[in-house]
């Protein structure tokens, strides 16, 4: 029979390949765990980066849509005075006729029916508005209901329906609207996104907050011709003029950082699952040598098979992408609340937004799902696809491959950690290259994880002999012969372990740092506070009767703003203290001064660790602020610690806040007192002072420290999440490694048995062998844990948030994340050893 | 197969193998490889059914020089002449008898449905077993089914390691009947065994001891 030397064109009939793909399905049906480890593995990673994405954009979709609904389309917006903008200012704009597109806008929050949540009243001229936020942004049966009384304009007239009354309450202020229409966007449907506003004409706005002849600012849209540098000559000096663009671009950068960590931590979720990924399709590559040697010998080339092979992890993928798209949506309806009021604790106010599932993350999924996979499954396939027949006559797993890989995995490792190293020494200001380098640096260690296993275990195989027992010496000896099955598992645990011990440090030591600033800051026994909206200032009078209050010893006086500089968008802090609470700042730089005289003498600022850091300013540098004059230079005289901004703070003297901006009063005061004074009485005597704001909260040093650190803690609640997906992933990988060997072995157990070993002593063998393995786990995280720590607090953090912090390792973290190490992979033993004990040798021998 | 040699690098030193061996079979021979464990009987099957490929010398089946082709050439060529069985593992424990049998079929674009398969099993007496999955099968049933699979494309060579070795001696001699009808319809079998009474059914006797392949007798 004539054949052609030359390799032929490959070509598997239809029906052959459909075979294939048969017995490789069906195979999946009879033993699913290694497929459905793989699926989950893919569902969680994938579900990270869903949830985090999906909270991220919907967050930030919400913060555009208020932005929107609040400014509409103007680009710029006249803003300031204390109590607000005089009328008359915009008469002047409107009458200067080159800036048509005005509007005044008077805004409040307020309650409505004695509810608890807070609405936003907007008040607007609605036959100029339109040119701002379009017409439809009032239902149009708006102009036409006038003999309405109140008339009010709700998000949904389902909950309150039209000719339905609203009591809204501000301050002490309330007053009975009637529900005249439905807010709608410029699309002209429902607003479903404008929950959190209520629409009034301006008219009744001001009649209602008793601010008649003032508006809270003027919105404008600008252009080439209605320049903003013509409208500034028309404004006089109190007023602002704010481009909108840049203010919120400024807002958005400001949570850039939380972003990116989140996202940082959605895929080091993913790249854990990998792992598991890859673990499991080597494991099921093993177990299917047999079949994958048989189909070689009746003449299936590598080719084919390693195409089925990839075909099945594909659908494996699909299906798990597909339901880590479900899940990360499930997740994120869970983080939405989590990073909307995180938002709200630390940047801006922003309501709970509808969850959004864009497009480009269902893509970005996708691709990352099947792509995360193709990575980990590619090196496994690969080999499968190269199964010589041979193998069919060797009946034992190579393991002294998996050494001599281990072995060589070194230098990969320490390549790694190097590069890792590098890059994150060199990353620049860049967050996402520095994640990039810490990946690298931790990915170094798991690498080396099986060699180092493999070792540990050669030095504990005596050990556990002389003081164990045969026992512990076999299980030790086990863990070392059967690397190809547990050492990837075992890199996984280990990796999402360290992972999680890193974060948590890093969280222990910056909740460490935070406490003992405010143990330093915090000097004063009673802090108050005006609660009233929009106008939250003590008056002269009330810091005079204070003063007369007995039991106290002296009183500081501070407020806050935010001001718009060219380091953006960043606050302000005013502080009228004497020198006994100067001392409650804990100075960096320059190292020991004093710098109480410096702080009180003309155009000079204290700056926060956060904003030199982020914006590479130093003691001596001079920074432009916008006053009431102009911008002015202020000396920076000093840098100090401070946790409470971490887009920076500026802190100014009384006296040169007094000077150079608007100064309507201070908002808080701190108040240390006297030795035996009694805080309640205290707290009670300046509640009932004449002049004391209606409102008016009073909290001590210890209330306020607690709401301080409960905060903090709020804040990490989505990084904990996050954290425990990772370790989850990595111990369920980890049991199923463990159960999935160990069920492999019941021959060789009912062979133990045969000889006399005893059902304990092998239950003890089989719990042994897993506890050491997590122990093992845990060990290795330790330092890796550690510095994944360090690594966060000297550069991520830095880069981040600009402040440095404190290294506190708790060991009983530490302890802790060995501890779920061994316990999960303890628990990986249990079901084994069930099994072990009630399976007769008999059984057992029939399975050799 | 002519001056054929093959060697093997172990921790230690290199072991020849096969030493420069010669090897003629025909259509329809029974061939008996025997030899001690290690001698290189198995390594004999695996360069004739082109799984392995020798360090020097030829193999030619049907004028196709095996050494000359790759790996997917020589994968190609046994997918169509030569069926394989061995002592464990035959049968793919997913697919029933009827499926295993088929795979052959499916891969060579034969056809392959039940009136080709069916028959078969009649002749052997397996048809009762159609269905049934190789889990439910005995050794020796499994055996039969594996041999009438390597067989049933109509290959020019049939290589069959140790196919009793795992077997008793009634079953034994069920499996080595059905080799010996496969022989008897024309296609060469060289069968690897340590079972003297295996080594009977065959026509020829060969035994590799040093690297060397030794012919007994013919019958």
């Amino acid at each position: 029979m004539a054949i052609s030397t030359k390799p032929r064109k490959l070509e598997v009939p239809d029906s052959a390949t459909g075979t294939l793909l048969k017995i490789f399905l069906r195979e999946q049906k009879k033993s699913p765990g290694p497929s459905l480890l793989t699926v989950l593995s893919i569902t969680i990673g994938v579900a990270a980066i869903v949830g985090v994405d999906i909270t991220s954009h919907s967050a930030l979709s919400e913060f555009e849509r208020a932005n929107r609904l609040s400014s509409g389309f103007s680009t710029h917006q006249v803003v300031g005075g204390a109590t607000g903008l005089d009328e008359n200012i915009y008469a002047a704009i409107k009458l200067d006729g080159r800036f048509p597109d005005t509007a005044p806008i008077v805004q409040a929050e307020v309650l409505v029916n004695h509810g608890d949540q807070t609405w936003q009243l907007l008040g607007i001229d609605p036959l100029s508005d339109y040119r701002i936020r379009e017409s439809a942004l009032l239902g149009s049966e708006y102009a036409e209901q006038p003999e309405i009384a109140w008339p009010i304009h709700v998000p949904d007239t389902q909950i309150w329906p039209v000719g339905s009354t609203l009591t809204l309450h501000y301050g002490s202020q309330q007053q009975e609207f009637t529900v005249a229409g439905e807010i709608f966007d410029e699309s002209g449907q429902s607003d479903m996104h404008a929950e959190g506003f209520l629409v009034t004409d301006i008219m009744w706005a001001q009649a209602f907050l008793n601010r008649v002849g003032l508006l809270t600012r003027i919105d404008l849209r600008l252009d080439s011709e209605a320049s903003p540098r013509t409208l500034q000559i028309l404004l006089p000096d109190s007023v602002r003029l704010i481009d909108l663009q840049t203010r919120h671009t400024s807002q958005k950068y400001m949570t850039r950082a939380f972003r990116t960590n989140l996202t940082a931590l959605g895929y080091l979720t993913l790249l854990v699952a990998m792992f598991l990924i890859y673990s499991s399709t080597v494991f099921q590559i093993a177990r299917r040598r047999g079949l994958l040697s048989q189909l070689r010998a009746i003449g299936y080339t590598h080719h084919e098979i390693t195409r089925i092979l990839g075909t099945e992890l594909s659908i494996i993928a699909l299906s798990g992408v597909s339901m880590g798209i479900g899940l990360g949506y499930l997740l994120s309806a869970l983080m939405l609340g989590l990073v909307t009021d995180t938002i709200n604790l630390l940047y801006f106010d922003l309501a709970h937004g509808a969850l959004e599932l864009p497009g480009e993350t269902i893509l970005k999924s996708v691709v990352m799902g099947l792509l995360g996979t193709a990575i980990a499954g590619a090196v496994p396939i690969r080999e499968a696809g190269q199964v010589t027949v041979q193998a069919l006559s060797k009946r034992t797993f190579e393991e002294g491959k998996t050494l001599t890989l281990s072995r060589r995995m070194l230098p990969v490792a320490i390549c790694f950690f190097g590069l890792g190293a590098l890059i994150l020494m060199f990353s620049g200001q860049s967050l996402a290259i520095a994640f990039a380098g810490l990946f690298l640096l931790v990915l170094g260690p798991a690498a080396s994880t099986p060699w180092l296993i493999y070792h540990i275990c050669r030095i504990l195989g005596p050990l556990a002999d002389s003081t164990l027992g045969l026992v512990a010496k076999t299980a030790v000896i086990n863990i070392r012969s059967h690397l190809s099955r547990t050492g990837i598992s075992v890199i996984a645990l280990s990796l999402a372990v360290s992972t999680s011990l890193g974060v948590a440090l890093m969280i222990d030591s910056f909740r460490y740092s935070v406490d003992n600033w405010i143990n330093h800051y915090m000097r004063s026994d009673l802090y108050v506070a005006s609660t009233v909206p929009d106008e939250p200032y003590f008056s002269e009078l009330f810091r005079a009767e204070v003063a007369t209050v007995d039991g106290i010893q002296d009183t500081g006086y501070s407020t806050r703003i935010s001001i718009q500089s060219e380091f953006g968008l960043h606050d302000l802090l005013a502080m009228d203290i004497g020198p006994s609470s100067f001392l409650g700042f804990m100075i960096q730089s320059p190292p020991g001064a004093d710098l109480w005289d410096r702080f009180n003498q003309p155009r000079t600022a204290l700056i926060s660790e956060s904003f030199a850091n982020r914006h590479a300013v130093s003691v001596g540098d001079e920074i432009p602020l916008p006053t009431t004059q102009g911008d002015i230079p202020f000396e920076v005289i000093g840098i100090y610690l401070d946790y409470s901004s971490e887009h920076g703070l500026l802190t100014l003297s009384w006296d040169n806040f007094d000077r150079y901006f608007p100064n309507p009063g201070p908002t808080t005061a701190s108040v240390i007192l006297e030795p035996g004074a009694i805080p309640s009485d205290i707290e009670k005597a300046i509640s009932s002072l004449e002049s004391a704001p209606e409102q008016l909260l009073v909290r001590s040093n210890q209330e306020l420290r607690e709401q301080i650190l409960k905060i903090f803690d709020q804040t990490f609640e989505i990084t904990d999440i996050l954290r425990w997906l990772t370790v989850l992933v990595a111990m369920t990988g980890m049991i199923f490694s463990l159960v999935a060997l160990q069920l492999e072995r019941s021959s060789l157990n009912a062979k133990l048995k045969a000889v006399g070993f005893s059902r304990v002593q092998l239950a003890m063998q089989i719990i042994s062998e897993t506890s050491i393995t997590g122990f093992l786990a845990g060990l290795i995280a330790i330092p890796v844990g550690l510095m994944l720590c360090l690594s966060l607090i000297e550069v991520i953090n830095v880069r981040s948030f600009g402040w440095t912090m404190m290294n506190h390792i708790d060991p009983m973290l530490v302890l802790a994340a060995v501890g779920i190490s061994t316990l999960s992979a303890t628990a990986a033993g249990i079901y084994p050893a069930m099994r072990m004990w009630r399976t007769p040798i008999t059984a057992g021998l029939r399975d050799e | 197969m002519s001056g054929v040699s093959r060697a093997f690098d172990d921790a230690r030193a290199t072991r020849v193998v096969l030493d420069n061996v010669d090897f003629t079979a025909s259509a329809g021979d029974l061939v008996a490889i025997t030899g001690p464990s290690g001698s290189g009987k198995s390594t004999f099957l695996h360069l004739l059914g082109g799984i392995d490929i020798p360090d020097r010398g030829r193999i030619v089946i049907n004028d196709m020089d095996l050494t000359s082709l790759n790996e997917t050439g020589r994968t190609l060529f046994r997918r169509k002449h030569i069926g394989v069985v061995f002592q464990f593992f035959n049968l793919v424990p997913t697919l029933n008898v009827i499926e295993n049998l088929r795979l052959p079929l499916e891969l060579c674009s034969l056809k392959s449905d039940d009136s080709v398969v069916l028959p078969l099993l009649e002749r052997f007496g397996l048809d009762h077993l159609a269905h049934s999955y190789p889990d439910l099968l005995s050794g020796g049933e499994q055996q039969r089914v594996a041999v009438i699979r390597a067989a049933i494309h109509k290959p020019s060579l049939i290589l069959a390691d140790e196919p009793t070795g795992n077997l008793d001696d009634y079953q034994g001699r069920v499996v080595l009947d059905l080799i010996r009808q496969v022989s008897n319809d024309g296609t060469c079998v060289i069968m690897a065994t340590h079972s003297q009474s295996a080594s009977e059914y065959a026509d020829r006797h060969c035994t590799i001891r040093n690297g060397n392949l030794h012919e007994a007798s013919q019958t």
